[in-house]
């Protein structure tokens, strides 16, 4: 086979805008104590950052901090009020 | 393998309209506009009546009729529009976007000039627009040509190493909607020069999960674009070699598939043009001769990739150059004879040059008005 | 066919990765996250220019995990139709052939392409997502900017109602016509798989909150969505041309009852574009919302 022409070809990759983590100003912090496990911040993440919780496990809701924007959707969707947003300078 | 012969008469438009029908296109997309309509209302006919196995998608626009094409070239099928004029301008964004993005669309252009004032005759601003697009233009001298070229044009653009789409330009009207005698091949003896689209330049599928034209950094896109000019570069090899196939499977060339020369190989002037006025100058050359003047012509095929060693190389040798040009490039000149000049310059070749414009608007442009130009050049030469 | 927030769980493949370039609280990338996802493993999107166009990504890789053909702003639907008859010829008509594009080119720029692959019912998805205005260029008002929103070009607030494509759509036999919300995911899951087991041109518009030219709090898109739902600001319905009846969707129903509706001024008060919208703009507009339902009531 030819080798095709050099055109503007992408494949996916995670991070293609980088660690996108960087641009956040807070941060969202999960009191576990609260967390119901109901994966509505899941559901709600614009950028695919919540790793979700796991009733049969135990498992709450994680979050990757690598990717997160900080946008606050999860907290405020939070029905237990479990999600607090934390400045990234404290 | 030389193929039967079977003279029929018909218009250019019906010429480049079998062509597509035995090219056996997966996709026809298109858009009425005077003078190119006629191809594409004979294509819907061989779809309906089950002649043509394609998809003919009746689109609103020419912007929709060249996306269409776009989308099914992505796809990885045979695909072919025609336009003109007006319908040209209005597909222009992704006229470049075709070209640049590397899509093997075969688009005949039937050359109509532009408005205003409304006109539908010949002159060959609409496609000369488009010179930087991105695509191989091919300026066709008959209705014979026409079919060739439109066959040729799959061969060219498919080639994975080019990847081009291609624009085979016909005069409107004295090309397409004059009957003249084409040697029409079979079906058959047609399809098997053109050849399956195989091997496809790109083809997007669910399993494929790439992107096509997203965001590019300057690296990329200079990367791109050095490989879009290298392949113009091959395609004039491609060409030659079409050119030389062409003459293997049906007794015919275009000179060497790039210029054609008609005449002695050395004259005091050599006429110099594209299209239907090209063919009409040979008249004028032996009409010329005749009279005891040594004048010959050169006729530039295929205008994109500029065919540059070819027009040298006889440039050098000849005394004088007379371009004729059916378009212009407003605030400088006609774009033949500018890029001529061009190339002489760079190759240091000495060699005058003389630039008219002939037949806007569809002026009638008979062998007449060639030889008194001709003897209007021979004078004021040195 | 009833998508609950477990379905949302058990997709294909990831539409979106990681990492994107969309701007924080974005209600398009939330949204295609779960519509596309649900559709992951037959799409093949056509994205116009777009803020879609800039969030898949770019540079080393793009954020998007399905086969994606970025065009011209106003090419998408016409590219579409020549992707669906090229896979028709290849045996492949189970590819879902989507065009996934913003306001700009779903309501103005690419309106004449769009409805003509709706005339010439053309087996695609079209899926605006409408942030309300041109959103990649700086925010000016496009054909579906709120009346009373302050936009790049607006800077008064716009004081024009929103051109309804839907119901262009619906008059353009169109085959399935439906609203949707970043606010309501599991009901714009349904609708996008309902859409695309339909044969015929489909058409979703989806309200999704723009925190940077909505000037709103990026947590809020989310609240904001919703509060347009309940509002009726936005209703939700679906609308199918074999029975020609318009259903209000279930998080919609009870505000097609003005008296159920939570007041305007809840969803005005979160967007910075809304904050300074007049007596005169804030009544139009809710005349206008009104002209909206009144219209939908027509085919219930």
């Amino acid at each position: 086979m030819t080798k095709g022409p050099s055109s503007p070809i992408l494949f996916p990759i995670e991070g293609a805008a980088g660690r996108t983590g960087d641009w956040r100003t807070h941060k969202p912090v999960v009191d576990p104590e609260l967390c119901i496990k109901c994966n509505i911040c899941w559901k709600f993440c614009p950028d695919n950052a919540i790793y979700r919780a796991d009733k049969e496990k135990d498992q709450i809701i994680k979050f990757d901090y690598e990717y997160c924007k900080g946008c606050g959707i999860c907290a405020s969707e939070c029905p237990s009020k479990a999600i607090k947003m934390v400045s990234e300078d404290e | 393998m030389v193929v039967k012969h079977n003279k029929k008469s018909m218009t250019g438009n019906d010429a480049a309209s079998y062509a597509a029908l035995f090219a056996k296109p997966k996709v026809v997309s298109a858009y009425p506009i005077t003078p190119q309509t006629t191809i594409i209302e004979k294509l819907s006919q061989y779809v309906d009546e089950g002649k043509l196995d394609a998809e003919f998608i009746i689109v609103e626009s020419e912007h929709s009729a060249l996306a269409g094409c776009m989308g099914a070239a992505w796809s990885g099928v045979r695909t072919f529009t025609a336009t003109s004029s007006q319908g040209l301008l209005y597909m222009a964004e992704n006229v470049f976007w075709s070209g640049y993005g590397r899509l093997p669309i075969v688009m005949p252009v039937v050359n109509r000039c532009l408005a205003p004032g409304w006109s539908i005759y010949q002159d060959l601003q609409d496609s000369m627009a488009f010179r930087d697009a991105g695509w191989i233009q091919i300026y066709t001298k008959n209705n014979q040509e026409v079919f060739d070229t439109v066959l040729q044009a799959f061969r060219i653009s498919e080639d994975k190493s080019i990847a081009l789409p291609s624009m085979p330009c016909l005069d409107g009207f004295v090309i397409s909607h004059t009957t003249a005698q084409v040697d029409l091949p079979s079906a058959e003896d047609s399809f098997n020069f053109v050849g399956e689209y195989s091997d496809p330049v790109i083809e997007v599928d669910t399993e494929k999960p790439w992107i096509f034209g997203g965001l590019v950094g300057p690296e990329k896109f200079i990367k791109d674009r050095t490989d879009l000019m290298e392949a113009m570069e091959r395609a004039k090899k491609k060409i030659v070699d079409m050119n030389k196939e062409l003459g293997e499977y049906f007794g015919r060339t275009y000179g060497n598939g790039l210029i054609e020369i008609y005449g002695d190989d050395v004259a005091d002037l050599t006429i110099v043009s594209m299209g239907t006025i090209a063919d009409e100058a040979q008249d004028a050359v032996d009409k010329l001769k005749e009279e005891g003047l040594s004048v010959n012509e050169m006729r530039v095929r295929t205008f994109r990739p500029f065919p540059e060693e070819d027009i040298v190389e006889f440039a050098k040798k000849n005394h004088k150059l007379l371009v004729i040009d059916r378009s212009v490039s407003f605030g400088h000149a006609g774009q033949l004879r500018i890029e001529i000049e061009a190339v002489l310059h760079r190759n240091k070749v000495d060699t005058s040059v003389e630039g008219r414009i002939m037949g806007l608007g569809g002026e009638d442009v008979p062998y007449t008005k060639i030889v008194a130009a001709a003897k209007e050049a021979l004078r004021s030469r040195m | 066919m009833k998508v609950t927030q477990k379905d949302l769980l058990n997709i294909p493949k990831k539409a979106l990765l990681k990492g994107h370039f969309a701007c924080a609280g974005c209600g398009s990338t939330l949204a295609f996250r779960h519509a596309i996802g649900a559709i992951s493993d037959k799409v093949i999107l056509v994205v116009p220019a777009s803020c879609a166009s800039v969030y898949q990504g770019g540079g080393k890789g793009a954020a998007f995990n399905v086969p994606t053909i970025n065009t011209a702003f106003a090419a998408s639907d016409a590219v579409a139709s020549g992707v669906r008859r090229a896979m028709k010829m290849k045996g492949l008509d189970d590819r879902k052939i989507v065009v996934w594009g913003g306001d700009g080119s779903g309501a103005d720029i690419g309106i004449a392409t769009e409805i003509g692959a709706c005339d010439r019912q053309e087996d695609i998805l079209h899926i605006i997502y409408s942030n309300n205005v041109y959103g990649n260029t700086g925010g000016q008002r496009s054909g579906d900017t709120m009346i009373g929103a302050k936009t790049a070009t607006t800077p008064y607030g716009n004081t024009t109602p929103r051109k309804m494509v839907p119901f262009i759509m619906m008059a353009n036999n169109a085959r399935y016509v439906a609203t949707a919300s970043s606010g309501y995911l599991e009901d714009l899951v349904y609708k996008v798989k309902k859409a695309v087991s339909m044969t015929g041109f489909k058409l979703i518009q989806i309200d999704a909150p723009c925190p940077p030219n909505w000037r709103s709090d990026s947590a809020d898109t989310v609240k904001i969505a919703q509060l347009a739902v309940k509002t009726g600001v936005w209703p939700l319905f679906e609308w199918d041309r074999e029975t020609n009846i318009v259903e209000i969707s279930r998080p919609s129903k009870k505000y097609e009852d003005m008296n159920n509706r939570v007041n305007l001024t809840e969803w005005t008060k979160l967007q910075g574009r809304l904050k300074t919208i007049t007596e005169d703009q804030l009544k139009s507009l809710k005349d206008d919302t009104e002209r909206q339902w009144n219209f939908i009531r027509k085919f219930m």
